[in-house]
C-alpha cells in the first residue's frame, strides 16, 4: 500500500516536473523574443549600412568640385587664394626684434614703401 | 445455433424443449479456456486502455520536450535566413586621398522574367513596354511567348518602377538583387578609375589593374589622387586646351619624394557611368599607355646624365656656332644662338647642338646605362593596366651610330610616356632618388633607389630655375612658388616618316618650389594651334608653359606650398609681365 512518504514523493516531483517544465518553456519563449528582437535590429543596421553606403555616394557626387566651383561663383564672392596673399611672418617687414623705438621702425616702413611704390609706378609706366 | 458456440463435444446430445437453456454449467463450458481463469478478458481490456494512455501521454511528453527544449523545427529554418539581408557588396569603394568617395556600388534590383510562370505573355509584353518605353514590344512577346528559361528584362530598376512591377502580381517576374558601379564625379577621374561592366568586371583603369584586390576585401581603396586639385588641374587643362585648339592634352602632378601621382588628367576624357559609341577615342590614357618623342624635356636628363659621368663638367662651354654636321644627319638650333654655350645656356636657350654634344662627349654607354636606370626602357609598373612599352633603339644601334647617341640628346629616337619623363623628372630634382610612381596612397613610400648624386640634383634645380627665369619657360614663373622647369616642343612624325614642321606636340616639366622641390608637374598638348596671344608661335612657351603656370599658381595653395613671397621677385616679375604681355 501507499504510505504519506510516498505521496508526497509523487507529489513533490510532480510539482517540480511541472515547475521544469513552466520554467523552461518560459525561457525558451523569452529567448525566441529576444532571437526576434534581434533580427529586428539586426535587419535596421544593414538598413543603415546600406543607406549610409548611398549617402555617402550622394555626399560625394554633391561635392564634386565643378559643382562647389559653379555654387561658390553664384553665392560667394570669394576668389581662389594667390601666391601673394600668404606671406611667412619671418618675410614680414617689421622687424620688431631690433632695439629702436617704434617710431623709427615706423618711419623706416614708410619710407620703404615709398621707395617700393615709386618703383612700381615707374615700372608699370614703363609698361605703359 | 448458439448451442454449437457453448456446447462442445455434445451434438449428438437429446434436449427435451426448454431443457437447453437450463444446461448445467459444468456441461455446458467444458474444456472452455475462460473458465479456468476467471477475470482474463476485463485484464486485457485494460492493458489495452492503459497503452492507449501510455501513447498519448508519451506524445505529449515529447511534445514538451520538443517545444520546450528543442529548436522550433516544424517551422521552416529559412524564415530565419531571411533576417539575413547583409548582401555583400562585390566591389570595394575607390575613395580619394582625402576619403571622397570616387567609384561606388550601389544595390539595386534587376528584373528576371521566368517564361514558365508568366501569365499571358500578350498582356505582360504590353504592360512591361509601358512602364519601360525602351523595351521592343515585339521581342519582348516573341520571348515570353517562348515560356523556356529565364531572362532579364531590364537591370537597375528604380523603386517606383519596382513598385510598378509589384503591382502588376505577375508570377513569373521576379525581381533580383545586384548593384550598380557608380562614379559620382563622371569624367573627373575616368581613366584612373576606369569601369567595371555589368557584370562587376573591372574591364579599365584601376577597375581592372586592381580587380583581385577590389572584389576580395571591402576595405575601399585609398588613391594618392586628390579631387579638388584633379578638378583644378583638369578644368585648366580643358581651358587651354581648347584656348589652343589642341588635339588632345596631358597633365600629371607627382609628389616627388613619395612618388604619388596626386593629378592625372587625360582630355579628351569620357564619363564612365555612360559610354557611348563616340567616346572610343578618349577612352585611351594619354598619360600612360601613349608612347611619344618627348623632344628637348630630355635635354634634362641628357644634361643630367653628362654631368653624372663626370665627363661632362658644369664649367665646361660647347660650340654652338655652326650646324653639327654627323654622318648621317646634321643637327640644327631651333632660333640659335650661333655661339659657344654654357650648360646653363644650352638649356635656357634649349640648344639641340649643345645637347647632342654632350651627349656625345659623355658617350654612348653612359647615355645608354643612364636612361636604363631611369626606367625609359621598361613599360612602366603602375596599377593601372593601361601602360605603354617605351620604343628604343636596341643596344647595338647605340653602340655604332654616334647620330642616335646625339638625337637622343635632344629627345628625338626614342619615345616614352609622359609618366616616364614625370617620374625620372621628380628623380633628377628631388635629390636624385628614383621613386616608382602609383596612385595609391601608401603607408610607407613604395620602392625607390638612387640615380644621381645629391650634388648633380642640387646643380640640376639651379639650372631649371634657370630654364624658368631666363629661358623658354619664363611665362611659368608663378610668383612666390619659385618654379623650375624645362619645355619641349617635339615635331610629330608624319604618315611619310617625315617630321611636320607645322604639327608639335609641346611638353612642359615643373617642380615647385625648386629650393626644396615638393611636386613636379607636366604638362601636354597635342598639335597647339597658334592664337593672337601666341604671335604665331606654337612652340611650348607659348602654349604649354601658360598652361603649366596656370596649373602651378592654382594648385600651389590648395597643395598647402608655402609661397616665398619676396619683394625682388616681385619686381623682376612685373618687368616680366611688361616685357611679354602676360
Amino acid at each position: 500500500m501507499l504510505n504519506t512518504n510516498r505521496i508526497t514523493q509523487i507529489a513533490l516531483s510532480l510539482v517540480l516536473i511541472v515547475f521544469t517544465i513552466t520554467a523552461s518553456n518560459y525561457m525558451k519563449n523569452s529567448v525566441y523574443r529576444l532571437e526576434d528582437e534581434l533580427d529586428g535590429i539586426k535587419q535596421n543596421i544593414q538598413t543603415d549600412i546600406e543607406t549610409i553606403h548611398i549617402l555617402n555616394a550622394e555626399w560625394s557626387k554633391l561635392n564634386n568640385p565643378a559643382r562647389l566651383r559653379a555654387l561658390v561663383a553664384d553665392h560667394i564672392a570669394l576668389n581662389p587664394i594667390k601666391a601673394e596673399q600668404i606671406i611667412n611672418y619671418s618675410a614680414l617687414p617689421f622687424n620688431y626684434e631690433m632695439s629702436e623705438s617704434k617710431k623709427e621702425i615706423a618711419r623706416k616702413n614708410i619710407a620703404k614703401y615709398a621707395k617700393n611704390n615709386r618703383e612700381m609706378k615707374k615700372l608699370a609706366n614703363a609698361s605703359r | 445455433m448458439s448451442k454449437k458456440i457453448l456446447v462442445k463435444n455434445k451434438d449428438d446430445n437429446f434436449y427435451l424443449p426448454g431443457e437447453e437453456i437450463n444446461i448445467s454449467r459444468e456441461d455446458s463450458f467444458i474444456n472452455w479456456e475462460a473458465q479456468k481463469n476467471s477475470g482474463y478478458a476485463g485484464k486485457a481490456r485494460i492493458l489495452l486502455a492503459v497503452c492507449c494512455f501510455a501513447f498519448a501521454y508519451l506524445l505529449v511528453a515529447l511534445r514538451l520536450i520538443d517545444t520546450c527544449v528543442l529548436p522550433n523545427w516544424l517551422e521552416d529554418n529559412s524564415t530565419e535566413n531571411q533576417y539575413i539581408i547583409h548582401e555583400k557588396i562585390h566591389r570595394a569603394d575607390i575613395v580619394d586621398r582625402n576619403g571622397t568617395v570616387v567609384a561606388t556600388s550601389l544595390p539595386t534590383k534587376d528584373l528576371d522574367a521566368n517564361a514558365k510562370n508568366i501569365l499571358s505573355p500578350r498582356e505582360t509584353a504590353l504592360k512591361l513596354t509601358q512602364i519601360f518605353p525602351e523595351l521592343d514590344f515585339e521581342k519582348l512577346y516573341q520571348k515570353l511567348k517562348r515560356r523556356r528559361g529565364t531572362f532579364t528584362i531590364k537591370r537597375n530598376l528604380s523603386p517606383h518602377q519596382q513598385s510598378l512591377i509589384m503591382a502588376l502580381g505577375n508570377p513569373g517576374l521576379e525581381f533580383r538583387s545586384s548593384e550598380k558601379r557608380v562614379y559620382p564625379h563622371k569624367n573627373l577621374l575616368s581613366h584612373v578609375t576606369g569601369v567595371a561592366d555589368i557584370d562587376n568586371k573591372g574591364i579599365s583603369g584601376l577597375e581592372k589593374g586592381l580587380d583581385d584586390r577590389i572584389k576580395t576585401s571591402e576595405i575601399p581603396v585609398k588613391l594618392s589622387i586628390d579631387l579638388g586639385v584633379q578638378d583644378t588641374v583638369r578644368s585648366i587643362l580643358a581651358k587651354n586646351m581648347n584656348k589652343f585648339h589642341a588635339l588632345s592634352a596631358t597633365a600629371i602632378l607627382l609628389e616627388v619624394h613619395s612618388g604619388e601621382i596626386v593629378a592625372m588628367v587625360s582630355l579628351p576624357d569620357f564619363d564612365p557611368n555612360n559610354i557611348t559609341k563616340k567616346d572610343e577615342k578618349s577612352l585611351l590614357n594619354l598619360a600612360t599607355a601613349r608612347v611619344y618623342e618627348p623632344g628637348s624635356v630630355l635635354k634634362v636628363f641628357n644634361t643630367a646624365m653628362s654631368l653624372e659621368s663626370g665627363k661632362v663638367k658644369l664649367s665646361e662651354k660647347f660650340d654652338a656656332t655652326e650646324p653639327l654636321k654627323l654622318k648621317y644627319n646634321t643637327i640644327y638650333d631651333y632660333r640659335g644662338e650661333n655661339r659657344w654655350l654654357s650648360i646653363e645656356e644650352v638649356l635656357v636657350y634649349s640648344s639641340n647642338i649643345g645637347s647632342a654634344r654632350m651627349a656625345l662627349q659623355a658617350g654612348f654607354n653612359e647615355q645608354y646605362h643612364f636612361l636604363k636606370k631611369i626606367k625609359f626602357f621598361d613599360r612602366m609598373d603602375l596599377e593601372l593596366v593601361e601602360t605603354a612599352k617605351p620604343l628604343v633603339p636596341s643596344y647595338n644601334d647605340w653602340k655604332i651610330s654616334d647620330s642616335t647617341v646625339a638625337t637622343i640628346g635632344y629627345g628625338y629616337g626614342i619615345s616614352v610616356s609622359p609618366l616616364h619623363i614625370i617620374s625620372a623628372y621628380a628623380a633628377i630634382i628631388n635629390g636624385g632618388i628614383y621613386h616608382n610612381p602609383t596612385l595609391i596612397k601608401r603607408e610607407k613610400p613604395a620602392e625607390s633607389f638612387r640615380v644621381i648624386s645629391d650634388n648633380t640634383s642640387q646643380q640640376m634645380r639651379k639650372l631649371m630655375r634657370a630654364v624658368v627665369t631666363k629661358g623658354s619657360a619664363k611665362r611659368a614663373n608663378v610668383l612666390g612658388y619659385e618654379v623650375g622647369g624645362k619645355t619641349g616642343t617635339a615635331n610629330k612624325l608624319g604618315k611619310d616618316g617625315k617630321y611636320m614642321d607645322e604639327k608639335v606636340r609641346t611638353t612642359f616639366v615643373a617642380a615647385f618650389p625648386i629650393s626644396n622641390p615638393q611636386y613636379a608637374l607636366l604638362v601636354m598638348l597635342d598639335e597647339p594651334k597658334a592664337t593672337n596671344d601666341t604671335s604665331g608661335f606654337v612652340t611650348s612657351g607659348f602654349n604649354a608653359v601658360p598652361a603649366g603656370g596656370e596649373i602651378l599658381s592654382a594648385v600651389a595653395p590648395q597643395l598647402n606650398i608655402p609661397a616665398n613671397y619676396d619683394l625682388d621677385e616681385q619686381r623682376n616679375n612685373k618687368i616680366i609681365e611688361a616685357t611679354f604681355g602676360r
